[in-house]
């Protein structure tokens, strides 16, 4: 959704073009364009989200995530919305004005009057209206019994999980677009009025209050903390492999209670992923990413997150009063819109991290479940050769299985799944289409949009020999500190105390290794997106949207990160 | 009468008190006027008489008469007791006697010290109002206008800080098309200093005034929000001029009902004073303050437009 900003970006460094000019495509991943204008917009890449190419199923629920954009987007007179293309199974994003180009900056009054008037009950809106209907999605999931229903009614069930789908992204992003302008907007607000030496400042005034990732990562150091009073226990989860270990609790006594408590602990908090994507497993199904998790702070137990969060939340506070302090001498109207802003922010910062919580994960899972249950009568017939391989079926193809039985003799993923496994050898070229001319928008909305997905910052396309690279500030904080190269969660194990994690990007089931991490440097995102803002939870310095840092960095190199000017060097 | 109360009989007396302090003190009974005093033209020359040497000042209490000082200071104590905040934040203006007449407004060639806190910081105040009469820029000023020379009478006017939020200067005539039955309102955030020397483009806003006098009458004719990119703060003494945060550089600093509301008491000021008014008022938690009142001189005569 960087898309404008990208538009500078041509290959790796900045560009400015004065019209339309095409991007190059790549020999070995050609594209074909079923409308002309598609190819004039830019399409990119979303590498805060993206992992990889998305399988056939996942792509229409896509689609109804997409629709809920689009819907939020026309809800708050947006001036862009946005169109998603699959090629080759990679998922392209492309932003385009709504409006006229002439009527673009009244449209953006007219949304910035939108969100003005949805910001202020945006927290009572969540808890009164929201998170209700997210509940109630959840109760519907809850109360139907998958196994037993018979396929007739098991069908209906999945058209109705659909129709909820597609609503609780539109909620998503009801959610989202004013969370995020009110985060922006106090972000500018805070520099306007202090100046822009330290990009962070502003964020310190938003830290240090608990949010569901950060309520799930105590709960796993909570349980760490039981193991270690019990030699047992430990011992167990010191010598085992996390794949291992569900198995050799079980055969345990004295581990009974851990392992109800474990269960427990998934039964609230296991619903995440390791990504987004309702192909990805879940905790519940497979939980070796928080077994991993929770052997290493067995190994080299981290500092109490409660503590961190006190002294967070008391850095916060004097940040505040400090603020509140230099306002003193100010029009009255420019000091309330700081307190309200502040407190919109505050609430906007825990609910970027809650809304997934619930949605992206919870109602995500629910939803797999769905499928995963028709997966499951599929494999048993011999409609698809394993349940994971249900993600391979259009929704048509679903539908006429569930109504008519199998029909042919041979598995029905066969040829798309071939296809699936070519694209996945395939390079996907960061952006294609055209690039946009003209100078990139200057309007908080866009602002807003940047400071999500991140804007090139790079000059030049950095060598394969560069010592340095620039990134955005994330979290504030300089260390030095082993690097550690982390593209999927199966290499956590990698990860060691001290250890600087260099990824493409992070969901919220990464955050448990923010505690064993001494810094985070990402190639996606800005000062908004997840990873940056859970890493000031964390109070590790974070350096995100750097674009190359995984392919610059390698394993073991001493790095420096500062994640007050966005800088990692190679010391 | 070496110092002289708002609201006083005397302290309307121009030649005493100088025009701004004059007119001030004439409307304080009826009108939302800040608490102060006024150093009488009086004051002054019995300072000068006594050795002030505007061109060797210490910028000390020496520079004083001991008793002037004195008197300063309680009057000061006096005020702090009156307002009730502590500590006492005063704004100082010079206030001569031939100023704010219906000829030359004088404004902006005499000092202004906002955020005084203090008695020391208010007698450099006092000292540099009655060093700024004397100003190059002031006497040329009076050249120019044919003021005489020889003799200034400089009042100083101590008032009561007004914190504005919002500050405004209203024309009760239209001083660009000379309609008279147009009104005029520049405002822009904080303090008036930067609405009055031209600094930021205000938001204005145009008037019809000649409907009837209940509140509802006063229509807006044109209101056009501009791009307020600078703005005056108070800082712990004194003023800063500021950026104003992008968020409220297009708003709009005033509601319709306030824009109403000032209206009003530039209606009621021409029909009390008899003459087309030029003011500058304050909007500070809400609550509108007078600040100046003065005849328009662009206009000429003040018969012309009756």
């Amino acid at each position: 959704m960087s898309a404008h900003y990208d538009a500078w970006q041509e290959g790796d460094f900045i560009v400015n073009v004065s019209e339309p000019k095409p991007l190059p495509v790549p020999p070995d991943f050609p594209v074909v364009w079923d409308l002309p204008e598609d190819q004039m917009l830019f399409w990119e890449i979303d590498g805060v989200h993206a992992a990889g190419p998305t399988p056939l199923l996942v792509q229409y629920f896509a689609n109804f995530l997409s629709n809920g954009f689009v819907q939020a987007a026309k809800d708050y007179q947006m001036p862009v919305s946005w169109k998603k293309k699959f090629i080759h199974h990679y998922e392209y994003t492309a932003m385009l004005p709504s409006v006229p180009l002439e009527q673009m900056e009244a449209q953006t009054m007219r949304a910035l009057d939108e969100f003005g008037a949805a910001m202020p009950t945006l927290k009572q809106d969540w808890e009164q209206k929201y998170l209700p209907e997210i509940q109630d999605c959840l109760a519907f999931w809850e109360s139907f019994n998958l196994a037993e229903a018979k396929m007739p009614a098991l069908l209906d069930h999945f058209e109705a999980t659909l129709k909820r789908y597609e609503r609780l992204w539109h909620i998503h992003f009801l959610i989202v677009f004013p969370m995020y302008v009110s985060m922006s907007q106090f972000d500018e607000l805070y520099q306007d009025l202090f100046g822009e030496e330290n990009a962070l400042d502003a964020y310190k005034l938003l830290q240090g209050f608990d949010n569901k990732t950060l309520e799930s990562d105590r709960a796993l150091w909570t349980l760490s903390q039981q193991a270690l009073k019990n030699a047992t226990l430990k011992t167990l989860i010191e010598i085992h492999q996390p794949t291992q270990l569900m198995a050799a609790l079980k055969q345990q006594p004295e581990a009974l209670a851990f392992l109800n408590d474990f269960n427990g602990f998934l039964d609230q908090y296991g619903q995440r992923a390791n990504m987004w994507g309702l192909n990805e497993v879940s905790w519940i199904e497979d939980p070796a990413p928080p077994l991993q998790t929770l052997k290493e702070y067995v190994l080299e137990p981290p500092v109490d997150p409660t503590l961190e969060m006190r002294r967070l939340a008391q850095q916060r506070d004097e940040a505040i009063a400090k603020a509140q302090a230099k306002l003193q001498g100010y029009p009255q109207p420019v000091q309330d819109e700081f307190n309200a802003l502040l407190a919109i922010a505050q609430s906007a910062s825990v609910l970027s991290e809650d809304h997934g919580f619930w949605i992206d994960f919870r109602c995500n899972y629910k939803v797999r479940c769905v499928i995963m249950e028709l997966a499951r009568r599929f494999a048993e017939a011999g409609v698809i050769e394993t349940p994971q391989n249900i993600f391979h079926l259009s929704l048509e193809q679903i539908r006429q299985t569930a109504q008519r039985g199998p029909v042919s003799g041979k598995p029905l993923e066969q040829a798309e799944k071939a296809l699936f496994e070519t694209c996945a050898a395939m390079t996907p070229p960061p952006a294609l289409g055209s690039l946009p001319p003209g100078p990139p928008p200057q309007d908080p909305i866009s602002r807003t949009f940047a400071k999500f997905f991140g804007v090139p910052v790079n000059q030049e396309p950095p060598t394969p020999e560069a010592k340095s690279i620039l990134g955005h500030p994330g979290s504030a904080g300089t260390v030095r500190g082993p690097a550690r190269v982390i593209l999927s969660l199966q290499d956590a194990h990698k990860l060691k105390e001290g250890d600087i994690l260099v990824t493409p990007t992070t969901a919220p089931p990464w955050t448990p290794l923010f505690a064993t991490a001494a810094a985070v440097v990402t190639d996606a995102g800005g000062v908004l997106c997840h990873c940056a803002v859970v890493a000031r939870e964390y109070g590790i310095p974070a350096v995100v949207g750097t674009r190359h840092a995984t392919a610059i960095f390698k394993d073991g190199q001493l790095l420096e990160v500062n994640g007050n000017t966005g800088r990692v060097d190679i010391v | 009468m070496k110092i002289l109360w708002l609201k006083d009989s005397l302290c309307s007396k121009q030649a005493l008190t100088g025009g701004k302090a004059a007119n001030l003190s004439l409307l304080a009974k009826n009108y939302p006027i800040p608490p102060g005093f006024c150093i009488t033209t009086a004051a002054f020359e019995a300072a000068q008489t006594a050795g002030l040497d505007l061109d060797h000042l210490s910028l000390t209490r020496d520079d004083f008469p001991q008793d002037l000082y004195d008197q300063i200071a309680g009057a000061y104590q006096k005020l702090d007791e009156t307002c009730g905040t502590n500590p006492l934040r005063v704004a100082v203006r010079s206030s001569a006697a031939d100023e704010d007449g219906d000829q030359a407004s004088f404004a902006g060639q005499h000092e202004t010290y906002l955020n005084v806190l203090g008695i020391e910081a208010l007698a450099v105040s006092i000292l540099r109002c009655w060093a700024s009469a004397f100003s190059e820029q002031a006497m040329a000023y009076r050249r120019s206008q044919g003021y005489q020379m020889e003799r200034i009478h400089i009042g100083v006017l101590v008032q009561q800080m007004v914190p504005a939020d919002v500050s405004l200067v209203l024309f009760s005539a239209n001083p660009l098309n000379h309609n008279p039955n147009q009104m005029v309102i520049n405002a822009s955030w904080g303090l008036g200093e930067s609405v009055v020397s031209g600094s930021v483009t205000p938001d204005v806003y145009v008037l019809d005034k000649s409907s009837r006098l209940d509140k509802s009458s006063t229509t807006i004719l044109e209101k056009t929000i501009s791009h307020k990119t600078e703005m005056t703060i108070q800082t712990d003494q004194g003023t800063q001029s500021v950026k104003v945060p992008r968020m409220l550089q297009q708003r709009a600093c005033l509601d319709d009902d306030q824009v109403k509301q000032v209206a009003e008491l530039g209606k009621a000021l021409e029909t009390e004073m008899g003459w087309p008014v030029d003011i500058e008022c304050a909007f500070y938690s809400n609550q509108l303050y007078l600040l100046q009142c003065r005849p328009i001189t662009t206009l000429g005569k003040k018969g012309i437009l009756s």
